[in-house]
């Protein structure tokens, strides 16, 4: 994850060029013509609508409950077991549904509340600009380049396990990326001649920042925190794979690290929750490089 | 120019010292008292008060405090975190609070380790990155290029826990290969063959990530120059499409790609992690991360304000080679 | 040593502070750092051992060739080392000290007929009191870089080495020692007096065990004390020749070794030149190591591995009763605990048999209040099961009887960052069978050392805990105790808390030396516990599996941690 942030740190990402509410709009427009040419962006939406109902609809899609014992020990894949079931007979197919509500929830949750902020963030950097941004600019730099899952681990560590920390802690790993993308677009945007006028009109500050610079700003946050999404599903694996994950849960990254000490005669139980991770971040992945791409092209190549 | 420099590093002490001070809070609130743990079974009140004085918890957090409201300061000779900071400057780190080892002595036996895997990172991620990002955006929407692109995106998709299990497993079951575990680190001098035997797979997995970043950094920022006006001109100008490409765009295109690596070489640590677990490399993120859950408080703190010296320096290189680089670019 | 357990657990993702916090446990069990594995490879997964166990299934590798001299084995450790000095070490470096240093004598937990003489070559036992050894000439200090000159080891030794234990704040000094009153060295330095302070039925277990081991004095002071953490210099069958950090040691030959082969031509022992132990922290890496030939032994994580590995017909495989098992503990100074009736459900509520199944796949066996490698000590299984046995529907009238309601609420705590996979693996079953019962659960996981932290404190109502490596019966029965192992109160959730008599009873056991008295008391004691209703409940306690390369032979089986005192394996590469 801190790879994939980190590789927006070379600093174009700061001129974008300045854009409206109205060719916002003209691309929303656009957007089911440009999905067709996009069809990695289509494979990686599939990929996620599937994941997402399958965290919905975990009671029908599983046959089981993930944490009941379903068959014996063990057990290779058969029409019972599609997966096979784990070490403790639990159905691998089942902990492979029901473990996309942990993942998903936390991702989700915790890049909404992460974007959030850095969205404010980069409005108060970037319209405040001198010694306060440099501040932040530093600070973003510093933190998004740092080893991640270090932070991670001191804070997991410090707080104690629970849906609670993890959450905060990925929050945290969220708001530097979200803050630099929106500060460089508020700081273009802040320079535009309707921003001037409006300021020239002796518009309140915040007002400014309501009415004109926010609703641009947003819609870029979200583009953004898309694009990180699948990052922060791989840190919250690598967390529980290191033992620090939300206890008792069903989780993919947990299941990985139990499983991996059978490996060599029990390859399903290693296998599939592997490969869930895998397949939502790339999910993910692709759908956020197509959102970016058809929103805005200059953010190309940004990760 | 120094200006921007000296401010910059003004600004990079600034961030340190608050990082440093976080990590030293967040440490505290881990609950459990590591003179108890350390004194064991027969442990009685006094001997619990001896080891805290030994280990030095029981000196004041911090070298300046508020007692009794905000304008009394007070000031404390010796403190915790002062002492710490005093022997990270002085290159003195004591010894850990759960082997009584030197801590300064274990970290310059083990960064050899990491160093080495660090750079053979870099080393794969370029010399895969890069040429596959060429290949993909010179002939842009090929089945080359897609293949490219969907690897890439894959290997950013992969955990590497999930991908170093199977690379250190595998090959065992079916090939009865393994790379050599445990045991003694073998110099690069020493043995190169048996050392690399050691860690190729180790930075294959780390550099599978970084490779893939890079691959769509290199794509994507050549795409850019190739559509730049000069880069007609020379077409126009004759010049061979290879001549184009090689000596006008990749030049050109690879300047953020070259500061990315490295950056990317800080953000490596976290992996370092989880990788030096797996494939027993007995280096610094083994180390950082042992001492994490033994709650060795002052090597967290030590590794963690060396991850952020790394960080913050790098971060000013980047940006003075980019000015450096281009001369459009101007700071002040 | 502190067994797979504790090695388990360090594994991966922990390593020396963990492994310093479970002495905490393991330690107060009684310090009960009992070494395990056997022969040649050392390192076994698990801590085989029991008394006279019930089916502990011997599978030795008895060869019939003439012993072959040198070759090294190699040996991985999930921990590393974290000091060479025998009186503070713990975890891995504990493994290794019957191959450093020496103890008196040794007797098997598992088989009652083995007993190795090692720097004592007989003791008398005069009175209920006192012990009197006699010392063997010629147990010669190996070469050694701590400057200790290569003599013999005398009885002023081990009076200095258990002076130490006794006195030294960090030392793994145990309930035991401290009940030492008085010893002495003869004039000619040869017999060792010990005087105890209270008659002790354990003496036999715990003299030999390696919390006991005797260094030459010159080791045990200044200047060289303070570099036993690089270094060691003793008279065992190996010297230490290097460390590394994180790395592992080098262990070879002691030119000085004073034992000869008897059953060949008295050949001097031991055989190979050397052990190299290999640090690998991730069990995945330790088996592939192990598959690779890197790694002349190995612990097997459970049967299945065991069977799957051994499927190719490439390495010998060692099958040992475990010492070690998961606990639910009470704490009968919190409600709901203090009702009788309360622990009492909880006891109902446990199926070990779907432990049994589901986690060891068969291949292990339920415990009582003691574990069953313990033998005959332990109440035998009928009776054991009409006290203890699963009922839900009882746990559920006993909760209506104390409560009124069908269910109730407690909270329970557990590791949850939890590496060991016993543990991990437990705890969804358990969470289980205590719901089915009319528990509520309300979950309480924290981080290892906070649990750690709380759990000695006695800071929790009730506790889903880890399994610890009790060699000895007195360990289960200082958990019933009001004081806990230390009697200094750590770890004491008793029912003596409740039960004042049953303190009485316990220490009254622990005094009785004659076998058969003893025998009757410590079943009337756990009778007795049983109708109060326990405090401390064992789970199951599996078997080991270890697996050798075919190429170790001669490998010392069905004695526990004591197979790590006989060095007459040797290497046959052909």
């Amino acid at each position: 994850m801190s790879e994939e942030i980190a590789l927006g740190t070379s600093g174009f990402l700061e001129d974008r060029a300045p854009r409206t509410g109205a060719s916002f709009a003209r691309r929303i427009s656009k957007y089911a013509t440009l999905a067709r040419q996009n069809p990695l962006g289509a494979l990686g939406l599939v990929i996620i609508v599937v994941f997402i109902a399958m965290a919905i609809f975990a009671p029908l899609v599983a046959p089981y409950t993930p944490t009941e014992f379903a068959g014996r020990n063990n057990e290779t894949m058969s029409s019972s077991h599609i997966f096979g079931t784990e070490r403790l007979g639990r159905d691998i197919f089942s902990r492979f549904v029901y473990g996309s509500r942990i993942s998903l929830s936390v991702a989700v949750i915790s890049v909404l509340l992460g974007g959030s902020i850095g969205i404010l963030f980069g409005v108060i950097s970037g319209y405040l600009g001198g010694f306060i941004d440099s501040i932040f600019q530093r600070t973003v730099d510093a933190a998004i380049a740092f080893p991640a899952l270090l932070l991670l681990l001191i804070i997991t560590q410090a707080l104690g396990p629970s849906y609670r920390t993890i959450v905060f802690a990925l929050m945290l790993a969220v708001i530097p990326g979200v803050t630099r993308v929106v500060r460089g677009a508020v700081l273009s945007e802040r320079n535009n001649q309707y921003v001037e006028a409006a300021r020239a009109s002796g518009a309140w500050a915040p007002r400014i920042l309501i009415r004109h610079l926010l609703p641009n700003v947003v819609a870029l946050g979200i583009i953004v925190m898309t694009t990180l999404l699948g990052g922060i599903i791989l840190a919250e694996s690598a967390l529980s794979f290191l033992g620090l994950g939300i206890p008792n849960a069903t989780s993919w990254g947990q299941d990985v690290s139990k499983a991996r000490e059978s490996l060599p005669y029990h390859i399903p139980a290693v296998v599939f929750p592997g490969m869930a991770i895998t397949l939502t971040v790339l999910g993910f992945n692709l759908l956020g490089d197509s959102i970016r791409d058809i929103f805005d092209p200059r953010l190309r190549g940004s990760r | 120019m120094q200006t921007f420099i000296v401010r910059r590093l003004l600004i990079g002490v600034l961030i340190l010292f608050v990082l440093s001070v976080t990590v030293f809070l967040l440490l505290r609130i881990v609950p459990g008292d590591p003179a108890i743990q350390k004194c064991g079974l027969n442990c009685k009140e006094d001997q619990i008060k001896a080891i805290r004085h030994e280990l030095g918890l029981d000196k004041p957090y911090f070298p300046v405090a508020f007692e009794g409201g905000a304008p009394f300061l007070t000031f404390n000779t010796a403190s915790q975190y002062g002492d710490w900071l005093k022997g990270v400057v002085t290159g003195d780190l004591g010894t850990s609070t759960v082997n009584n080892r030197p801590v300064s002595e274990s970290i310059r036996k083990r960064f050899p380790v990491t160093l080495e895997l660090m750079l053979l990172t870099l080393v794969m991620t370029i010399f895969v990155g890069i040429p596959f990002g060429v290949v993909s955006a010179v002939w842009k929407n090929s089945p080359a290029d897609l293949l490219v692109r969907f690897t890439a995106i894959f290997g950013l998709a992969v955990p590497v826990f999930w991908v170093a299990t199977l690379v250190l497993i595998l090959p065992q079951e079916w090939w009865g290969y393994a790379p050599p575990l445990g045991g003694r680190y073998v110099h690069l001098m020493d043995n190169p063959f048996e050392n690399l035997k050691q860690f190729l797979p180790p930075a294959a997995v780390l550099a599978l990530s970084s490779a893939a970043g890079v691959m769509r950094l290199t794509r994507s920022s050549l795409l850019e120059t190739l559509r730049q006006d000069y880069m007609r001109t020379a077409r126009a100008k004759g010049l061979r499409e290879r001549t184009v490409v090689f000596s006008h765009g990749l030049k050109n295109s690879l300047i953020p790609v070259v500061t990315v690596l490295g950056l990317q070489m800080a953000g490596l640590l976290g992996g370092a992690l989880i990788v030096e677990q797996i494939f027993t490399l007995p280096g610094l993120g083994d180390y950082t991360f042992r001492a994490l859950f033994q709650k060795d408080f002052e090597v967290v703190q030590t590794m963690t304000l060396y991850a952020g010296v790394t960080v913050v320096v790098l971060n000013l290189a980047v940006d003075v080679s980019y000015a450096w680089l281009d001369p459009r670019i101007r700071y002040s | 040593m502190a067994g797979s357990f504790w090695d388990k657990y360090t594994s991966r993702r922990v390593s020396r502070r963990r492994a310093l916090q479970t002495a905490g446990v393991a330690g107060a069990a009684g310090a009960a750092l009992l070494v395990v594995g056997c022969g040649g490879g050392d390192d076994g997964g698990k801590t085989p051992s029991g008394e006279a166990s019930p089916g502990a299934s011997v599978e030795a590798t008895k060869e019939t060739g003439t012993p072959k001299r040198g070759g090294r084995s190699a040996a991985g450790s999930t921990a590393d080392f974290d000091t060479f000095d025998p009186h503070t070490a713990i975890a891995a470096s504990v493994t290794y000290f019957p191959r450093l240093y020496n103890v008196l004598v040794n007797f098997s937990s598992l088989d009652s007929s083995f007993r190795f003489d090692d720097l004592a070559t007989s003791y008398e036992h005069p009175d209920d009191l006192t012990y009197v050894f006699a010392i063997r000439p010629g147990v010669k200090v190996g070469p050694n870089t701590l400057g200790v000159p290569e003599r013999d080891l005398v009885a002023s030794d081990v009076v200095t080495s258990y002076d130490r234990i006794k006195t030294l704040p960090q030392s793994n000094a145990i309930a035991f020692i401290q009940k030492f009153a008085s010893q002495e060295a003869s004039a000619d330095d040869m017999t060792y007096t010990l005087k105890m302070t209270d008659p002790y039925a354990f003496f036999r277990d715990r003299i030999g065990g390696t919390i006991n081991t005797i260094a030459p004095k010159e080791a045990l002071t200044e200047p060289a004390a303070s570099q036993l953490k690089q270094a060691a210099a003793g008279a065992g069958p190996y010297i230490l020749r290097a460390y590394t950090e994180g790395q592992g040691a080098t262990l070879d030959r002691n030119p000085n070794y004073y034992r000869k082969d008897e059953n060949n031509n008295n050949e001097q022992l031991p055989y190979a030149d050397g052990i190299d132990v290999k640090i690998i922290t991730d069990r995945a890496a330790l088996r592939t190591a192990f598959q690779d030939g890197q790694l002349t032994s190995y612990g097997a994580q459970n049967v299945n591995e065991a069977k799957e590995l051994m499927s190719g017909d490439r390495y010998n495989q060692v099958k040992d009763p475990v010492n070690t098992f998961i606990s639910f503990a009470m704490n009968p100074t919190q409600k709901p605990w203090d009702d009788d009736r309360i622990r009492q459900a909880a006891m109902h509520a446990i199926n070990r048999q779907e432990y049994i199944d589901r986690v060891y796949d068969g291949e292990a066996k339920a415990n009582g209040i003691l574990h069953w490698p313990l033998g005959d000590i332990a109440l035998p299984d009928d009776e054991r099961d009409s006290y203890q046995g699963y009922d839900p529907q009882k746990s559920k009238e006993l909760i209506k009887a104390a409560t009124g309601n069908d269910t109730i609420e407690v909270e329970v705590m557990w590791p949850a960052d939890s590496a060991i996979e016993e543990h991990s693996l437990h705890l969804p079953i358990w969470l289980q069978q205590m719901e089915a019962a009319g528990f509520k659960i309300k979950a309480r996981p924290e981080a290892f050392s906070t649990w750690l932290d709380d759990y000695t404190n006695l800071n929790y109502a009730a506790s889903l805990s880890l399994n610890q490596v009790y060699e000895y019966a007195e360990f289960n029965l200082d958990w019933q105790h009001s004081e806990g192992p230390a009697r200094n109160n750590i770890y004491g959730i008793g029912v003596g808390k409740l039960y004042p008599e049953i303190d009485a009873e316990i220490d009254k056991v622990k005094a009785t030396t004659e076998p058969e008295e003893f025998k009757k008391a410590i079943l009337d004691l756990q009778r007795h516990i049983y109708e109060k209703g326990p405090t401390f409940l064992p789970l199951v306690s599996p078997y080991s599996f270890t697996l050798y390369q075919k190429k170790i032979k001669n490998i010392p089986s069905g004695l526990g941690a004591s197979g790590l005192y006989v060095n007459t394996w040797y290497i046959d590469e052909a």
